[in-house]
């Protein structure tokens, strides 16, 4: 059931995956006289890619422009991306971002060779220094962006580079950052979110005002730490009451794999809270041994 | 949980292109162009031509890779287009491409780029103001690659500066070939003083027939290639202009007089 329900975050991730790579093949093949997908807008990637408003913010405040490649439909997306953040906080990453997708595909291998543990090789104090990385990368690309005035940040980005790997649009930078990305993914859980991501900076920030947030009910929680173990993020979330973590993009395995207690301890909602009488659970703290990808089937 | 995830998805895709679409029903979905913002987004966007802007988008030919893949490339810009096409494709607001060349007109968007020849024939300029400047205008706006210089007013240089558009450098460059629509000269040593320029004493664009015999030229040098220079205030550029004579050349010969004075 737990699988099942996953399916509905899982399809819309291969959706955008196959959309956006529909797109960039649809350009570059366009430029032989040859239009593929004739359904598919005839558009670049940074038209329609949400980080663009952020990266040139500087300029867009200051002047009143984008930085060259930029569009006003790069500006619209950014909107709606952010407006989607501030109603369940950052589920662009989880649900749609094709780099978070492929970096949980190559992340499904490594639970295949590592099992349990997967995802636990960065000891905690080193995660808890590493992911504010992604907030001097985020600063850097956007004061670079406006010095030098042009999309400065595609020199490594893994995200282009995964789409225009087979032509010469692909830098160098960037095809040794997806390089790494994936191989990092095959032993820690999103490494490029969690730890590079200036756009998942920004989303995890307005994140926190998001009116959805992952909660958990105190009073019915056994402290088993199933969620912290299940997070892909590396959340502690059974020594908080509201997950409001920037890195939390609200994949909702935590709500999930939390349903296999029956006071249901872990919600995502826009309520406050209750306070929840369990006399079913045991009141004392457990340990329960997290489910394998898998094994629950 | 599983209502939940479905909300969030079926939120997600309807966000999402829903708001594309509405976007695009409001007008402010570009995919392509400039990158005035602020500005483009108050302006009315309406062509004033009949055309679809797809017919016109059809011809263009985009940049294939680069910093600008996926752009239109402005040198597919055509005499038949508008202002209102241009401000429609390379997201430059019709009243500044106006501006830069010297149009006015109560609805810039109307104003067919073509017109100019008809406009501008009467000065006669030597470097000539139209589809090629604006071409060269909108790669200048929009930072796209440079393929021929072109002519363009002192109006179109001083937006691109006031709009950051170019450095310090290249507007210096650009005047110094620009057409000035108030005098009809082109503007030679624009940012030169005029103590520098009477110091250089050398024959140019802005040197009349009585200023090169002030400079020492002979009056048979000049009557080697013009037949009349009664007309002391004529420009030397504007008479070889209308006697098919190399402007480039004469100035060379010229010089040397004044060199060997």
């Amino acid at each position: 059931m737990q699988n099942k329900n996953k399916w509905y975050r899982y399809g819309l991730q291969i959706f955008f995956f196959v959309f956006i790579g529909m797109i960039a093949v649809n350009l570059v093949v366009s430029e032989t006289g040859t239009v593929l997908f004739p359904f598919l807008p005839d558009v670049s990637l940074h038209a329609i890619c949400p980080f663009g408003g952020i990266e040139s913010i500087i300029s867009l405040v200051t002047a009143g422009t984008l930085v060259p490649k930029l569009h006003l439909s790069t500006l619209v997306i950014s909107v709606l991306v952010l407006f989607i953040t501030l109603i369940f906080g950052a589920v662009f990453c989880s649900y749609v971002c094709p780099l978070g997708t492929i970096q949980e595909w190559f992340g499904k291998i490594g639970k295949k060779i590592f099992k349990r543990r997967y995802n636990t090789f960065i000891p905690r104090k080193l995660h808890n220094v590493l992911k504010y990385f992604r907030y001097i990368s985020l600063i850097l690309t956007v004061i670079i962006t406006y010095n030098a005035a042009k999309l400065i940040f595609v020199e490594v980005d893994p995200y282009y580079a995964m789409y225009h790997f087979f032509t010469d649009e692909a830098t160098i930078g960037g095809l040794i950052v997806l390089g790494v990305t994936l191989i990092g993914s095959l032993f820690v859980e999103r490494p490029w979110c969690k730890y590079a991501c200036p756009y998942g900076a920004v989303l995890g920030i307005v994140g926190k005002l998001s009116i959805f947030k992952v909660k958990r009910k105190t009073e019915s929680c056994n402290n088993c730490t199933l969620c912290d173990q299940r997070c892909p993020m590396n959340i502690e979330l059974s020594k908080k009451t509201v997950i409001s973590d920037t890195l939390c993009n609200r994949c909702l395995d935590c709500v999930a794999d939390c349903n296999v207690c029956p006071m249901d301890s872990l919600v995502f909602t826009a309520k406050k809270i209750k306070a929840v009488k369990n006399s079913d659970c045991d009141e004392s703290p457990s340990v329960v041994e997290p489910p394998v990808e898998g094994e629950n089937k | 949980m599983k209502f939940l995830r479905f909300v969030i998805v079926l939120s997600i895709v309807v966000i999402l292109f829903g708001g594309v679409q509405a976007s695009k029903a409001l007008g402010v979905w570009h995919t392509t162009g400039g990158v005035q913002i602020l500005q483009g987004l108050s302006i009315e966007t309406a062509t004033g031509s009949d055309r679809a802007i797809g017919e016109l988008t059809d011809a263009l030919r985009k940049y294939a890779s680069g910093d600008f893949e996926g752009e239109y490339d402005p040198e597919g810009i055509r005499g038949s287009f508008t202002f209102g096409d241009v401000e429609e494709i390379f997201n430059i607001d019709a009243t500044i491409l106006a501006s830069a060349f010297g149009i006015e007109d109560t609805n810039p968007s109307d104003f067919i780029i073509s017109d100019f020849e008809a406009l501008y024939e009467k000065y006669d300029f030597l470097i000539e103001i139209g589809t090629g400047s604006v071409k060269y205008f909108v790669a200048l706006y929009n930072n796209f690659p440079i393929g021929e210089t072109e002519g363009l007013t002192t109006y179109a240089v001083d937006i691109l500066k006031d709009h950051g558009k170019i450095s310090e450098s290249l507007y210096q460059d650009l005047m110094l070939a620009a057409i000035d629509l108030e005098s009809g000269y082109i503007v030679y040593a624009g940012a030169v003083t005029e103590e520098e320029h009477e110091a250089e004493n050398k024959v140019t664009g802005e040197t009349t027939i009585s200023q090169a015999l002030s400079m020492g030229v002979p009056e048979e040098a000049l009557k080697q290639y013009f037949n009349d220079i009664s007309d002391g205030d004529a420009l030397i550029q504007n008479m070889a202009k209308s006697e098919n004579l190399p402007f480039g050349d004469i100035t060379l010969a010229l010089n040397e007089y004044i060199e060997n004075d």
